[in-house]
């Protein structure tokens, strides 16, 4: 359990002649909250992207809980929950057995009690019988927090969490993030919202054009990405 | 935004433009033009040959026959260029080098081009032996015309997909399908019909057929070697091209805003 | 390391993919509907090709394992096409990739429901088939038809399931797949007629057929197997 939660060393993503990453190394210790901030295009979700697995890095190592990101990205899945925009649970099924499903591809023990369990904390309780479909983008939110929390997640991945998003999702969102980096567990974020980031995380990063452009506080975090807007504008 | 190349502009250092940064720019190698000449000039050869050297045999089963020294280097070079194809696929694949996507794009192309050759070939000598361009139930013609479909169908999907990366991902496990089903449809097809394809080449072994033979097999790949070249140049080329002018797009928007 | 999960077995979350992709058709069965209506189109289309007047009647004797076989593979296409673009298009893809599951199993599971639907499919095209066309299968003809069919579907879909993966999230992909898959599936097609018309005449198909179209379905899954993690490595698409 010595390695960092998040351990990326010169990492780079080309599409075509793009470079959506170029370059970027970071660190995360285990147990933090940590945010990677940017504006649109910066490259963030980009990175997300790699350490949730569903992308490879063309240059560059990426470690997530001390596995590597490719040769074993096997077992980081089984260690992850992440919550993308989109809730990725089937869209015809009732809430309880759309989570079901996930509960069995984890191999998730006591599947129903954890399911209940689970809604409830996320206030769910009473639209577990409703289809999928029917939720709108602050249940469809809490929804897939439930699915990214159901096997129990080393690291909880969220991408742009708290956009679209009313005041009672909001909440919630930051309760389950607070509550899980409080279990010892790491959370990392993908954000615009500067000012929510300055609350919540420990660590934080700012990634601009692909490239790193601070790393440290998240209170200074703010102050230098509005800065480098200024910048950049 | 202005039309011409910019000379010097910033950013672009890595580029030069004129140490093959982008060859064939300045017109071609001087290699490439005498490979290319001595491929023209093999191929005349052939033909003067094939004329006046060879037929003195052939002449007795019939001149039709003669297409076959074009047909058969044809089919040979299409199975050399299918499986460089799908080498390189393979390649790409545990490499991820974008080298091994343009080698096994021009190996397709040009393996396709053989292909063609061979069909025509073919069909051409169907027509004087019996009489029709196509036989739906011969069973060589059919498999050689399914092979095209499938190698036609990669050259498609080059325009298909517009992200590059994505692109060399699916060609080469395409690529690597396609020649694990050539096999498949050579052998399924051949079960069935009965063949009508003469092999009679093998069996007359004169001085001349077989010098013949070999000087047509020098001449051919002689030449889909120098077609190779000139695909595999043009292609990278384009790429180059593209992401140059990518790049200064970039360096433009960014002294924009 | 944690209570909450066991690690199932790949063969366990084979079985769970296969039996959600069921239940998740099973839900508005679209897929099965849309193939059962092109397979009948393309079966009163045939019935427009063809003479079908009693003095003609050995026309439809030369003809119909090769209008059984057309219509199955525009029919099944359909189901091959989806194999991936629903749920790639409604998010659920991407959960699947996210969860701890071996590419080969979600190929393989993959493969197998597609090839339920389509054995689902050909059940019903069939017994279409044989009443609208006046045909009929008798002893070893029909059991020859089922091993026959099975097999080629094996073929259809391995294949198929890997050329929809390449397509699915391509403008024009579904064109696209057909003209890929079509050339690649003739050798299979071939057999499979090839059987079918000795099923019709109430022979059971020859060893070497049935043995062809086995070494066939052996390849394309070995295939699967050791290409589909390429298809899926770098997916979604959207950077």
């Amino acid at each position: 359990m010595t390695s960092p939660a998040l351990r990326v060393h010169n990492v780079w993503k080309r599409f075509g002649s793009r470079d959506a990453l170029a370059g970027v190394s970071l660190e995360a210790p285990r147990g933090s909250c940590f945010a990677m901030l940017g504006h649109n295009g910066s490259g963030k979700t980009t990175l997300l992207r790699i350490l949730a697995t569903l992308s490879a890095p063309t240059e560059g190592e990426a470690q997530v809980l001390g596995h590597a990101v490719g040769a074993e990205s096997g077992a980081i899945r089984g260690k992850i929950g992440v919550v993308l925009d989109r809730h990725l649970l089937p869209r015809d099924f009732a809430l309880r057995d759309a989570l079901r499903m996930y509960a069995d591809l984890y191999g998730v023990r006591d599947a129903n009690a954890r399911i209940e369990d689970l809604a409830a904390r996320l206030g769910l309780a009473r639209r577990l019988r409703d289809p999928v479909r029917t939720f709108s983008r602050g249940m469809g939110q809490r929804a897939s927090i439930c699915r990214a929390l159901l096997h129990d997640p080393e690291m909880l991945i969220l991408d742009e969490p708290f956009t679209g998003l009313d005041a009672a999702a909001l909440a919630i969102t930051d309760e389950v993030i607070q509550e899980t980096v409080a279990e010892g567990r790491t959370v990392v974020l993908v954000t615009h919202d500067l000012e929510r980031a300055a609350r919540l995380a420990t660590h934080s990063v700012v990634l601009s054009n692909g490239k790193k452009t601070f790393d440290g506080d998240p209170v200074e975090a703010a102050a230098a990405a509005t800065a480098g807007r200024g910048l950049a504008g | 935004m202005s039309d011409a190349v910019p000379s010097a502009a910033p950013g672009t250092a890595g580029l030069d433009w004129r140490k093959g940064a982008l060859p064939g720019l300045r017109g071609p190698s001087r290699g490439f033009v005498v490979h290319a000449l001595a491929a023209l000039a093999a191929l005349l050869a052939l033909n003067w040959l094939v004329v006046t050297y060879a037929p003195l045999e052939i002449k007795m089963i019939g001149s039709s026959y003669l297409i076959f020294f074009y047909h058969l280097p044809a089919a040979i070079s299409m199975g050399i260029l299918y499986t460089a194809m799908m080498v390189f696929s393979v390649a790409y694949l545990r490499t991820r080098r974008p080298v091994w996507d343009r080698r096994a794009r021009s190996a397709a192309e040009v393996g396709f081009l053989a292909n063609m050759v061979l069909l025509v070939t073919g069909s051409t000598w169907a027509k004087a032996a019996w009489n029709v361009w196509w036989v739906w139930s011969d069973p060589r013609l059919m498999s050689a015309a399914v092979m095209s479909l499938i190698y036609l169908g990669y050259l498609m999907l080059q325009g298909a997909v517009e992200e590059p990366q994505r692109r060399r991902q699916i060609s080469a496990v395409y690529g690597t399908l396609a020649f694990i089903n050539l096999p498949v449809v050579h052998y399924s097809i051949q079960w069935f019909g009965q063949t009508s394809h003469p092999m009679k080449f093998d069996s007359m072994s004169t001085a001349s057929i077989i010098d013949t033979k070999r000087f047509a097999l020098f001449a051919f790949f002689l030449l889909y070697a120098v077609i190779y070249r000139w695909a595999y140049d043009r292609t990278t080329r384009t790429e180059r091209v593209e992401d140059a002018l990518q790049r200064i797009r970039r360096i433009e928007e960014r002294s924009q805003t | 390391m944690s209570g909450t999960t066991a690690p199932p077995s790949d063969f366990a979350v084979y079985r769970t993919l296969v039996r959600w992709d069921w239940l998740r058709e099973m839900k508005r069965k679209s897929t099965l509907i849309s193939m059962g209506m092109m397979g009948l189109i393309t079966l009163f289309l045939f019935s427009f090709a063809i003479p079908l007047t009693s003095d003609k009647a050995d026309v439809l004797v030369d003809t119909r394992a090769g209008i059984l076989w057309v219509t199955f593979l525009f029919a099944a296409t359909i189901g091959i096409d989806r194999a991936f673009r629903n749920d790639a298009e409604s998010g659920l893809l991407e959960g699947l990739l996210l969860a701890p599951i071996s590419r080969p199993t979600l190929y393989y599971a993959r493969v197998t429901s597609t090839l339920l639907f389509i054995v689902a499919l050909q059940v019903v095209l069939l017994v279409l088939f044989l009443v609208l066309f006046n045909q009929r299968l008798e002893g070893e003809g029909l059991w020859g038809l089922i091993a026959a069919t099975l097999a080629t579907d094996i073929g259809f879909v391995t294949i198929g399931v890997m050329i929809s993966a390449m397509t699915w999230s391509l403008p024009g992909g579904d064109v696209l797949l057909r003209i890929l898959l079509f050339p690649m599936l003739l050798p299979i097609f071939n057999v499979a007629v090839e059987i079918t018309d000795r099923a019709f005449e109430g022979q059971a198909p020859l060893t070497k057929h049935l043995g062809m179209l086995f070494a066939i379905d052996v390849l394309f899954l070995g295939a699967g197997h050791l290409l589909f993690e390429h298809l899926v490595k770098d997916s979604g698409g959207r950077p």
